[in-house]
């Protein structure tokens, strides 16, 4: 009796979850929501550990399909975020000398991430604040404050590195797909498509989320020991992170940096950091290009 | 019996203590492949971004892999475990009517243009100079090529180029 009244009910939820699909996919999303959370608190409803476990991975695998954002929305909405970065930051720093020579250590560095396609995009901004930025899309931001406390190319690869890890490993694009206020307030199917006052609101929400709020602590240890990999791998000194958080830790206030405003304490990351640099072998003789940085960044900044 | 207990323990550490992967891997971006374990050997050939190789085992810094018919050396940070995602074909060759193609995949590639709803945004928000636009375009535009980016790591000596400096 209790396993027909679960297969009448199951069929009763499939068939409601297909007309809700063909009524569009907010009403498919909160559905499924809605679903998930019943089965969560009456697992009596489907018996069976087994089917159970299966129905909420169907559940889960429909709404990441629905939520899924494609590398060209990905790349249309981090457009959109850039012009945002731009007017709050400030104008590209007119040398592109400094400009292509920040983009060479980046990309260098990004191709060694898990999405080494991606077209990643990176500029200099005049802002004596600290700061560097990573959005959606690729599109990789420092600031011209940020590169005149680091020393040398390492320390600049490692900070790129971490700031590529947020977009590689779609730390950005999670919030935006995870962030109840957002996906609330804004009907995401509709926006990629016409609703550009929608659209607007949203890449609005999303920056606010992304500047003031930032990443969780996970996403900033993973961007860490990311930061950290992908420079070694490219072949720089992989300590490049370090110069910068020791100075961060000695200073009054110790999340002086804009950049890391966000950030977890820096004394707990230095010791993540050293425990990441232990395990990747021997790296004494890898080059920090102290010089070359000075040559062609701190030279080219008035 | 004890004896056949015990070759079958050695055939086990032998095996185990093999360094054969056996495992396909994918190029990260434009790879060469070499005859022999430096950057001065032949190259036999190039394996494009994303093009998959049987690696059989890792000696140093090196991947010896499959490679038209025989075995060839590729170094360490130009493989990956995964397949990079094609970003050419996902983009569909552009941004609909709006321009955005991918001008260099090898270096990670380079766009042109902003998609119809960015310039929409920006022409509705009165928060959004019109000058940024300009400045999104240039930073998508900086095209680093992959003979470009060879350059950079032989002067800075990195990677591979570190190894043959320190030979």
């Amino acid at each position: 009796m209790r396993s027909e009244t679960a297969l009448a009910l199951s069929a009763a939820a499939v068939l409601l979850t297909a007309v809700l699909l063909a009524a569009g996919c907010e009403q498919f999303q909160q559905t499924l929501d809605v679903a998930a959370d019943l089965v969560e608190q009456h697992p009596g409803l489907i018996p069976g550990e087994e089917d159970r476990a299966k129905w909420t991975a169907g559940a889960r695998l429909a709404k990441s399909l629905v939520n899924e954002i494609s590398v060209r929305e990905e790349i249309g909405i981090g457009q959109s975020l850039a012009l945002r970065a731009f007017a709050s930051f400030g104008q590209p720093y007119p040398d592109e000398d400094l400009q292509r020579y920040v983009a060479r250590v980046g990309k260098l560095v990004a191709l060694q991430s898990e999405r080494p396609s991606l077209p990643y995009s990176f500029a200099v901004v005049q802002s004596e604040k600290p700061n560097a930025l990573a959005l959606p899309g690729g599109f990789v931001f420092v600031s011209t404050g940020l590169l005149r406390r680091l020393r040398s190319e390492s320390e600049l690869a490692c900070i790129l590195g971490h700031e590529i890890c947020h977009v590689a490993q779609k730390h950005g694009i999670e919030i935006v797909e995870r962030d109840r206020v957002i996906s609330r307030m804004v009907d995401f199917g509709a926006v990629l498509k016409e609703d550009v006052g929608e659209y607007r609101q949203f890449i609005d929400l999303t920056y606010q989320k992304l500047t003031t709020e930032g990443y969780d602590r996970r996403y900033e240890w993973i961007a860490d020991e990311a930061g950290v990999r992908y420079a070694f791998a490219a072949g720089y000194h992989p300590g490049g992170l370090l110069p910068f958080m020791e100075e961060s830790r000695r200073s009054a206030t110790p999340m002086a940096f804009e950049v890391f405003k966000t950030h977890p304490d820096p004394g707990v990351r230095i010791e993540k950091i050293h425990a990441v640099l232990g395990a990747l072998g021997p790296y004494s003789a890898t080059p920090k290009l102290a010089a070359r940085y000075q040559r062609e960044a701190l030279a080219k900044l008035l | 019996m004890r004896h056949n207990a015990l070759l079958c323990l050695l055939a086990l550490l032998a095996l185990t203590a093999l360094p054969v992967l056996a495992e396909t891997m994918y190029a990260r971006f434009s790879a060469p492949v070499r005859s022999e374990r430096t950057l001065r050997a032949a190259t036999l050939g190039t394996l494009e971004q994303g093009e998959p190789v049987e690696v059989a085992s890792k000696v140093g810094r090196y991947f010896k892999v499959s490679y038209k018919g025989g075995t060839g050396w590729v170094y360490f940070n130009k493989l990956s475990t995964e397949k990079p995602e094609d970003v050419a074909a996902l983009l569909g060759g552009g941004f609909g009517t709006e321009g955005i193609l991918l001008t260099d995949q090898e270096a990670g590639g380079a766009l042109r243009g902003l998609s119809r709803m960015t310039e929409d945004y920006a022409a509705r928000s009165s928060e959004i100079p019109q000058w940024t636009l300009r400045a999104v375009e240039q930073m998508q535009a900086r095209r680093v090529s992959g003979q470009e980016l060879e350059l950079f790591q032989k002067e800075g000596k990195l990677g591979e180029y570190g190894e043959e400096a320190a030979r």
